[in-house]
């Protein structure tokens, strides 16, 4: 088994055609068992290469806690279109972040407000799935409790090499995999977050 | 565990974040309940006991390792949210004004410190 099979699976040609147009995964089409890696084989998660084409995938999450579920609201036809119409500029903002970032950047996704994932960059779809709730969960919870809710971002050291970076945009969740080890945690939040949110807010 | 120890480690963070600690608890992963902190909120220690089993729950299905270090949620409000992974699945969740201290101090700082105490305090 090449890297790309470990990645990816063996059916990635399969995936890769129906991943350009927009894609609802029945349920019988998810994975039964997740392969749990080892820290070792995080970077190997992760593809290597920033040349791969953004895809523009898509796929509708469920919500897993049985406490208080994220409730799914109705996909609506218009906001599918505005999905279609940001798409460049959120394009744009990855490839910002990949010049800016440069060494530090591993892998994003974006999160609609619709709860389908745009533009998995560098991570397979059915991981950005699972990590694509933290966000409107952990937001679940803390309104549950009667506490304030997340403003701009948060963010998750998973190791001596990881963070998960998640900024709230206006529509999108931005999903970051970055290598602390590379990264200015100063630069990324007062600079470029702003320059992302500005980028959004004029263009919109 | 050296429960004097573990107040002391509460003073500490309590001096690095000089005013901007809001409130603190320490607890063991599962109980959702507290066994040291500064203005304690039960509420607040069992939420965030949930939100760390949610995240890592959602790192495991997505082959990520589980969280090691620590979180930090920005909330609204100027609050900021820090939780500790600690050693034998202690967590310390930490709320501060943001308004009050730098993320610089709070991080490279603060917590390198809390961290350090409470390792002593739970040596003995």
């Amino acid at each position: 088994m090449n890297m790309w099979d470990f990645l990816y699976g063996n059916d990635r040609k399969k995936k890769a055609k129906k991943s350009k147009k927009q894609i609802k995964l029945k349920k019988e089409d998810l994975p039964k068992k997740t392969l749990v890696l080892k820290k070792e084989h995080t970077k190997e998660l992760l593809t290597k290469s920033k040349k791969t084409d953004l895809s523009v995938q898509k796929e509708t999450l469920k919500p897993k806690d049985p406490v208080k579920p994220v409730e799914k609201p109705i996909a609506s036809s218009q906001k599918t279109m505005q999905d279609v119409k940001d798409l460049p500029i959120l394009k744009s903002i990855i490839e910002m972040l990949k010049e800016e970032l440069q060494e530090a950047y591993s892998a994003s996704f974006f999160l609609t407000s619709e709860y389908n994932i745009l533009l998995n960059d560098h991570i397979d779809l059915n991981k950005a799935k699972s990590l694509g709730l933290i966000v409107p969960q952990t937001n679940t919870y803390l309104s549950t409790f009667n506490f304030d809710t997340i403003n701009q971002y948060l963010f998750l050291v998973i190791d001596d090499d990881n963070i998960l970076f998640i900024i709230k945009l206006k529509d999108y969740d931005l999903y970051l995999v970055l290598n602390q080890k590379f990264l200015n945690l100063g630069y990324l939040i007062n600079i470029l977050l702003p320059k992302i949110k500005n980028e959004i807010n004029i263009k919109n | 565990m050296n429960v004097k120890k573990l107040k002391e480690s509460i003073d500490v963070l309590k001096d690095n974040l000089d005013g901007a600690l809001l409130a603190c608890d320490i607890w063991k992963t599962g109980t959702g309940t507290a066994i040291a902190g500064y203005n304690s909120n039960p509420q607040a220690t069992a939420l965030f006991d949930k939100v760390t089993d949610y995240m890592n729950k959602s790192l495991k299905t997505s082959g990520f390792p589980l969280l090691k270090n620590y979180y930090l949620l920005e909330l609204e409000n100027n609050g900021l949210v820090v939780v500790l992974q600690l050693q034998d699945n202690y967590q310390w969740g930490m709320l501060v004004d943001s308004t009050k201290v730098n993320l610089g101090l709070l991080l490279n700082i603060a917590v390198p410190e809390a961290r350090k105490a409470f390792d002593e305090a739970f040596e003995g």
